[in-house]
């Protein structure tokens, strides 16, 4: 099954809100200002530490084609790996987060 | 003619679907390539999308400097030293900044001071963990705290780095003698020449009150853990 127009899946509007969940390590400072942005921004999020959870890494490394890389944010059907800040911004808006 | 709700409803279920597919196969050539597949259809979503991708980088020529520490090589290796312990009387110092200023510890007497000791300009860790505190400045000045840098690299390299990588916290140059302030501090790294990825917050009397030198280069302190003690501070006054 495919989704019939990617540019449908892409355009800006709000939707329903979806859970977010980030993956990565403590020790990342990528993923810390992702989630410090997120806290920030009063957005829920669960947090999935890459060290402590071996699924969590093996599903980012399914995801990206094998790289375990930090941060991964999980924004409905969005995976954003390794996002911009002003990307991670771009998608919350889309899913009427922020 | 299917919204842009309903197209992202059935986005998002079909990514479920392929994230609960990844424990029902097993490992496999067949199990890469579906693997990749999905990241090459994510890579060119975010080219192709609007306000997707890195906007600046595409529209530049020639190499993104302010990127550049995402290809250079990773800086690895364990800790070889432990810092002065909380309670310690944080020595004094003396340094220039980007812009050939004196900056001295002295001259924040009264607030609390996280001191970040960083290995090196543009280097790969180093560049992510100093955009991170310029992100938290705000919360930084909450607690009344200033955050100051010190590298054993150049003047000339900190202001170089501080445009590219939009920073305006203080960058000091720990350059001659090499590494003094991290040797009082005991943080230097005789082996590499630069110092070890440490964190000292002082408090307003001059005391150090925590101490954090990373256990591996690369690791970049627990910022909830340093805002964290910052709330102690406060706390404790």
């Amino acid at each position: 099954m495919f989704v019939k127009s990617f540019e449908q899946a892409r355009a800006t509007s709000a939707d329903a809100p979806h859970a977010v969940t980030v993956y990565g390590t403590q020790w990342c400072a990528a993923t810390q200002r992702v989630r410090r942005y997120l806290d920030r921004l009063h957005v829920p999020y669960v947090f999935r530490d890459m060290d402590r959870d071996p699924r969590a890494t093996s599903m980012v490394q399914w995801w990206s084609g094998g790289d375990a890389s930090h941060p991964t944010v999980q924004i409905g059907g969005d995976v954003l790996i390794e996002p911009a800040m002003q990307e991670l911004q771009d998608v919350l808006v889309q899913h009427g987060l922020v | 003619m299917i919204t842009n709700a309903e197209s992202n409803a059935r986005l998002a279920k079909l990514e479920q679907r392929f994230s609960e597919l990844e424990a029902e196969l097993t490992p496999s050539p067949e199990k890469e390539a579906f693997s990749i597949l999905h990241a090459m259809i994510h890579e060119g979503w975010r080219r192709g999308g609007p306000g997707k991708g890195a906007p600046e980088a595409a529209a530049r020529k020639g190499p993104d400097v302010s990127n550049l520490y995402k290809s250079a090589p990773a800086m690895q290796g364990t800790a070889e030293t432990s810092g002065l312990a909380p309670g310690t009387p944080a020595p004094d110092f003396t340094l220039l900044d980007a812009a050939a200023h004196q900056v001295s510890l002295h001259d924040f007497k009264g607030q609390p001071v996280v001191l970040v000791f960083y290995p090196l300009d543009w280097s790969p860790a180093c560049s992510d963990q100093l955009s991170l505190y310029q992100s938290e400045l705000p919360a930084f000045a909450e607690h009344g705290a200033k955050v100051l840098g010190i590298s054993v690299d150049s003047i000339y390299s900190h202001g170089a780095w501080a445009a590219v990588r939009d920073l305006t916290i203080p960058l000091l140059a720990d350059f001659n003698p090499k590494g003094e302030i991290a040797r009082r501090y005991r943080v230097y790294r005789s082996t590499d020449g630069f110092s070890e990825r440490a964190l000292f917050v002082i408090d307003g009397e001059g005391t150090i009150r925590y101490t954090h030198v990373a256990p591996e280069l690369h690791k970049v302190p627990d910022i909830y853990e340093l805002f964290g003690h910052l709330d102690g501070l406060h706390q404790r006054a």
